[in-house]
């Protein structure tokens, strides 16, 4: 039985030890490194709480979760209703519906830089294609980029084109529930608005809480559109007075361009808890509204 | 299998590893004769032919040595993690932020020694070897240095009933026209503007135009709120107050890279712009027909004259590295005159070497019509670099955000100043305690 062991150990080695080098060991320095002031080329030197209690006090780490809580509170619920939204369109019979579905995921495959270069021109105040739409009827736009009222909007804007992953989810969700449902709700005289409150939504919603936790995780380290966006020349890094700089924006600066490698540990397990605390949060309140089929059964 | 086979095949097994063993240890001799040295770069395609050009005049004239570029791109951090684990090239490009960082944590290895023959640091531009210098030892060289100057629009000049051929030479002066050119529409949004200078990269410079500066070379401490920085925050902040907080932010919006076709000083919506020298190769491809001029940044009277800012970035040799003299020896062939020329040429710049800018042929030869003017400028007492202080991103990076406070008006100038001394001040008490500097 023992060598038994040995050699299933011995087969697995090449997992377990890529897990316990590239995993768990950055996990565990990470963890020792919050406690330290490290710049990646010297040792790490104990500082105790010091990263901890600096991090209160730093008013751009506020800034940059403010931002990300925004993004969070607004920009999530709406980016989730919309692929919702779009999943219900796609999902009914008419013609040309495949291409549809096609043409709402691609934006999907495009590599993030491309979007992010793409949406900085369609975005600019003055030549930007928004503006030009906007003006057809009458409306001086802003500017988009240029303006900290403007700048997270434009960004959940960018958010909610690219919702090809979440629609595809939802599509195949409503694809699962059954048209027996639909068709005893037609026999009562139910109205679509009716049906799509008392059945589809119900009997989706598990996939609901899952693209809502899929969008938590992905609000909470948020990153790369906005820092493309924001490196490009002819805008301030991190948007005007700050207003476009995401937590993991701030994280990233203080690890890589201040070299703080510290500091940006604690940040990282201060993002760690927030994500966990609030994915904890909106799965125990789910109960209240989530319908699980099989246990009803 | 008997006994005796896998004894046979065990004995010619351990053969076959000493030959092929023997073989190594042969070619490592033979490969001990010959050097190979790599230098990590991350240049355009036109620069890095010039270093490849003079690398390969290195190899022809070298037997032995082969210097090899290698581009790499995500050089910032890849060079730091290069750093930490020992596994360094023998010489690299790095960013002149990044030097004093580097040079202090003893990162670097001390050039002083290669610069003593044809070449030495008395030859270089004082401005650009004092910013390497820490300690009294030279830890980086400069590469392509760029001055930066004020370019305008001689076609709206004429149209506003200026004289295209005199630009602004006071910072008064320069207001003035800023006012004179930039037009609102009707309903008072901005149609085209004299200048952003608060839109600036490197924005810092404009301290030191009105006589203030962010470090003080004597004692070594940070001066960002002194009262001459403050005078110029109070002026950006009221050239923002005359056109509208939001007007601005708008505009702004609409300010494409000056890499792009759509940029405003290309389109005729921004007269002024500062520039560095590269500008010149910017407008012959976005705009060559644009009726341009350059001159020296324009001046408050407080501030000295031939006041410039400079950049450059910097070739290093890590502490670490496997061939440190000969990536010297190389360091020493770049900036003979013929390879110096040649990276300049490239770069579209002047050389860091003083007297081979003078080389009236030099000056004949290069692209640049004013490469004369730049290069004098650089060579002036006056020509500044930014801070070479270790947190200098860090510094940077904040002076962005206050001055945008004070633009936008969450701050006053002072308070915007005063926060940001405290800010960065903190954290350079913080870096000098760690590194024992104090």
């Amino acid at each position: 039985m023992k060598r038994r062991i040995s050699v299933g150990l011995l087969f697995a080695s090449p997992w377990l030890v890529g897990m316990v080098v590239f995993r768990f060991y950055p996990i565990g320095a990470s963890i020792y490194n919050s406690f330290t002031e490290f710049d990646i080329v010297t040792p790490p030197f104990f500082v105790g709480l010091e990263n901890y209690a600096s991090l209160l006090r730093d008013d751009v780490f506020w800034v940059s979760l403010q931002n990300t809580i925004y993004l969070f509170l607004i920009g999530l619920p709406i980016t989730v209703a919309v692929a919702l939204f779009v999943a219900m369109l796609l999902n009914r019979r008419f013609p040309g519906v495949r291409v549809s579905r096609a043409i709402f995921y691609l934006p999907s495959v495009v590599p993030i830089v491309v979007i992010a270069i793409v949406w900085r021109w369609m975005l600019d105040a003055e030549v930007g294609m928004l503006n030009a739409i906007l003006q057809l009827v009458g409306i001086r736009g802003p500017g988009w980029l240029g303006d900290p009222r403007w700048i997270k909007p434009a960004l959940i804007m960018i958010n909610c084109w690219l919702i090809g992953d979440l629609m595809l989810i939802f599509l195949a969700s409503l694809k699962d529930v059954s048209p027996q449902l639909y068709e005893a709700a037609d026999l009562e005289g139910a109205s679509p608005v009716r049906k799509t409150l008392a059945i589809t939504l119900p009997m989706i919603s598990p996939i609901i809480l899952f693209n809502v936790i899929i969008g938590i995780i992905r609000t909470f380290v948020y990153f790369d559109i906005p820092y493309i966006m924001t490196t490009t020349a002819g805008v301030t890094y991190g948007g005007p007075l700050r207003s476009a700089t995401f937590y993991s924006m701030y994280l990233y600066n203080n690890a890589f361009r201040f070299y703080k490698m510290g500091y940006a540990s604690a940040m990282a397990w201060i993002l760690f808890i927030i994500t966990i605390a609030v994915t904890l949060f909106v799965i125990r309140r789910s109960s209240n509204w989530i319908y699980y089929e099989a246990e009803n059964r | 299998m008997s006994k005796r086979t896998a004894f046979c095949i065990m004995v010619c097994l351990l053969i076959a590893s000493f030959t092929v063993w023997a073989a190594g240890e042969g070619e490592e001799a033979a490969a001990a004769e010959e050097i190979t040295l790599s230098y990590w770069g991350l240049h355009g395609d036109n620069y890095r032919a010039a270093v490849e050009d003079v690398f390969a005049a290195y190899n022809e004239q070298t037997p032995g040595v082969t210097v090899v570029y290698e581009q790499i791109a995500d050089l910032w951090n890849k060079f730091i993690t290069a750093l930490a684990s020992g596994d360094v090239p023998d010489f690299s490009f790095t960013w002149s932020q990044t030097l004093a960082e580097y040079a202090l944590r003893g990162q670097l290895a001390p050039l002083d020694e290669y610069f003593t023959g044809d070449v030495t640091k008395d030859d270089f531009i004082s401005t650009l070897v004092d910013f390497a210098t820490h300690g009294d030892e030279l830890y980086g060289v400069p590469i392509y240095p760029w001055t930066w100057n004020l370019y305008w629009n001689k076609a709206i000049f004429q149209e506003a009933g200026l004289d295209p051929e005199s630009p602004p030479t006071t910072i008064e002066e320069l207001n003035e026209y800023i006012h004179q050119v930039t037009k609102l529409s009707e309903d008072g949004f901005i149609e085209s503007i004299g200048m952003m200078p608060f839109a600036n990269w490197d924005v810092y410079q404009w301290f030191y135009y009105f006589g203030g500066s962010i470090y003080d070379e004597e004692t070594g401490a940070l001066t960002l709120n002194h009262p001459k920085n403050v005078e110029m925050l109070e002026w950006m902040t009221s050239l923002v107050a005359d056109w509208g907080v939001q007007n601005v932010q708008r505009f702004r919006g609409a300010q494409g890279g000056y890499d792009t076709e759509n940029y405003q000083f290309w389109t005729g919506r921004l007269t002024f712009d500062m520039m560095g020298l590269w500008n010149f190769e910017f407008i012959n491809r976005f705009k060559p027909d644009l009726e341009w001029g350059v001159a020296a940044p324009p001046l408050n009277p407080g501030a000295p004259a031939g006041t410039i800012l400079m950049t450059c970035d910097y070739n290093v040799i890590p502490a670490q590295s496997k061939h440190p003299k000969e990536a010297g020896d190389v360091l020493k062939f770049w900036y003979e005159q013929e390879s110096a020329t040649r990276i300049a040429y490239g770069f579209g710049t002047y050389t860091p070497i003083v007297k081979w800018n003078r080389d009236p042929a030099f000056i004949a030869e290069h692209p640049n019509p004013n490469i004369k003017m730049f290069s004098e400028q650089a060579a002036g007492p006056n020509a500044f670099m930014s801070p070479p202080v270790p947190i200098a991103n860090f510094v940077l990076t904040e002076i962005n955000a206050a001055i945008e406070e004070a633009i936008y008006q969450v701050k006053t100038p002072e308070q915007a100043l005063n926060d940001l001394q405290a800010k960065a001040e903190e954290e350079y008490a913080k870096f000098k305690r760690r590194y024992n500097l104090e």
